[in-house]
């Protein structure tokens, strides 16, 4: 199954929102069949996890939460979302239910939005990744150097146990040279503001990188008229076509952790 | 021997939607792959980041990467061939307001070529450039969207060959969000095939009834702007109906300021 989530955003300016589509985007390519399930909010004290039912989110149906629809503090909590067969509470850990079993991903649309405008990506966290223990290496030329404009960093880590537990994070330029590095934190959607490193980002190409943790790396930017951008980087995998893409992912990893 | 009838298994699965493949194979295992891109060169300016993809997918092996970029107008006239050498890691930027195209959009298709590439023909695999395009109306911010598919691969004599898999029926791709949220929104198509490309578009309103019932016709390198207004924000949903398995849509959504660009 595929978990969402709502950005936190990245300025008190702008909101967050999601469209969760509860069908298959391609009937041909997809196993599971769209049912109707139960739809829940949820997020880790460190413990246990906590879930909060939202609906029951019929066959084909959509709905758009926005972080306001929920009596949380998107700064204090990070939020998952799932469609799950049977009513939640609390668990130890989460189950990969299977559901979303699909060649082409069922996705969500995570937006942020601004006074007069939305920009959005088409994402969501493969179940399959909860119980991995993740790397991450993204190679991003979305940085924008102007003075004009804001840099944010997103990195969505979920895990089947609700513990939170530190990861480091480095940011390298393509001569693999540490320019800065942070604490991220699993189970969280881990927001950066790389104003704040005072880097200048005058390379086309930075690489972010982590030895002990990962999940999905979004770009985020906007200007001072809010004009904004996200994006996630393609895993290592989507550089190579057909046969063993896990190799090209394992030696570009090992190129880059080294 | 052995490949063409490979292709000509994959070709039947497809033909019948018996386990379809989602991208056919290459023929030739030298064979490098692109999407295909979109640029526009109207108010809308469009930039492309291009880096060496060898250093993508074995960075130990230090190499120069040859690229070509083969650019097409919306109409499928060829316009411009680019040739770049980039050196181990480089990273360049293309910014299509620059290369005086004679078209306000189309497409563009990104073939990489390197010596030490024996790796990637020992597992069956084939490079793929599925970059990072931005889209601006200052040409200082830009919103990006990475690539849709892996549309195309280059034959050995220079020829684009499509990847894309179709069927004698029709398949339909449902985008994953809502428009109700903006005035006007385009949705963009690509034709990577030697023959012409039918897709019908769908809209509906909030209790999934039908407002418009579009059909497209798409020659072959055509790119198509699907065009719809949305000024009460009534269209929720598109449905998209092809020949094609996977007709994935690049999206633009206008808002009172300002634009998002997403893949569907």
């Amino acid at each position: 199954m595929n978990f969402f989530f709502l950005l936190k955003p990245a300025l008190k300016s702008l909101d967050s929102e999601i469209d969760i589509v509860n069908a298959s985007p391609s009937p041909i390519f997809s196993l599971s069949k769209s049912k109707k399930l139960i739809l829940h909010y949820f997020y880790s004290n460190g413990s246990e996890w906590i879930f909060n039912d939202i609906c029951s989110l019929g066959v084909n149906e959509t709905i758009t939460i926005k972080s306001r629809d929920l009596n949380l503090d998107l700064n204090n909590h990070s939020v998952f979302f799932s469609l799950n067969k049977k009513k939640q509470n609390k668990a130890i850990s989460l189950k990969d239910e299977d559901y979303h079993m699909s060649k082409i991903a069922w996705r969500a649309n995570i937006k942020i939005k601004s006074k007069n405008s939305y920009t959005s990506y088409q994402g969501e966290y493969p179940g399959g990744m909860i119980d991995k223990n993740l790397t991450l290496v993204s190679c991003s030329p979305m940085i924008q150097n102007h003075s004009t404009i804001k840099n944010f960093f997103y990195l969505v880590n979920l895990n089947s146990s609700p513990e939170i537990k530190e990861f480091n994070l480095e940011i390298l330029n393509s001569d693999k040279k540490v320019i800065s590095n942070f604490k991220c934190y699993t189970n969280k959607i881990n927001l950066i503001d790389l104003n704040n490193l005072k880097i200048n980002f005058n390379s086309e190409m930075y690489i972010f990188t982590s030895k002990n943790g990962g999940g999905i790396p979004i770009y985020f930017s906007i200007d001072n008229s809010e004009r904004m951008s996200l994006e996630h980087t393609h895993p290592p995998t989507e550089y190579v076509l057909h046969g063993n893409r896990f190799l090209f992912q394992r030696l570009k990893k090992s190129f880059w952790k080294s | 021997m052995k490949i063409y009838i490979k292709k000509l298994y994959y070709f039947l699965r497809n033909f019948l939607k018996i386990k379809p493949l989602i991208y056919n194979f290459p023929i030739n295992k030298y064979a490098s792959v692109s999407d295909a891109f979109y640029f526009r060169n109207d108010y809308i300016k469009t930039i492309f980041f291009l880096s060496n993809i060898a250093s993508h997918t074995n960075p130990k092996i230090k190499q120069n990467d040859f690229v070509k970029i083969y650019i097409f107008s919306n109409k499928g006239e060829f316009l411009k061939i680019l040739n770049f050498t980039l050196k181990p890691f480089e990273t360049k930027k293309i910014l299509f307001a620059e290369l005086n195209l004679k078209a306000n959009y189309g497409s563009f298709y990104v073939f990489h070529n390197f010596h030490q590439n024996e790796l990637l023909i020992k597992n069956n695999s084939f490079v793929t450039e599925r970059g990072y395009v931005g889209f601006s109306e200052n040409s200082i911010f830009w919103n990006f969207v990475h690539g849709n598919h892996n549309s195309a691969y280059l034959s050995k004599n220079n020829k684009i060959k499509s990847l894309m898999t179709k069927s004698i029926f029709i398949n339909e791709y449902f985008p994953q969000l809502t428009f109700n949220d903006c005035d006007k929104f385009d949705l963009i198509f690509t034709n990577s095939e030697n023959k012409k490309i039918n897709y019908r578009i769908q809209t509906y309103d909030l209790e999934n009834n039908i407002i418009n019932d579009s059909n497209f016709k798409l020659n072959s390198f055509n790119t198509i702007k699907a065009s719809f207004t949305n000024n009460h924000k009534k269209i929720k949903f598109v449905k998209i109906f092809s020949k094609m398995y996977f007709p994935r849509p690049v999206i633009f959504k206008y808002y009172s300021k300002y634009f998002d660009v997403l893949h569907g």
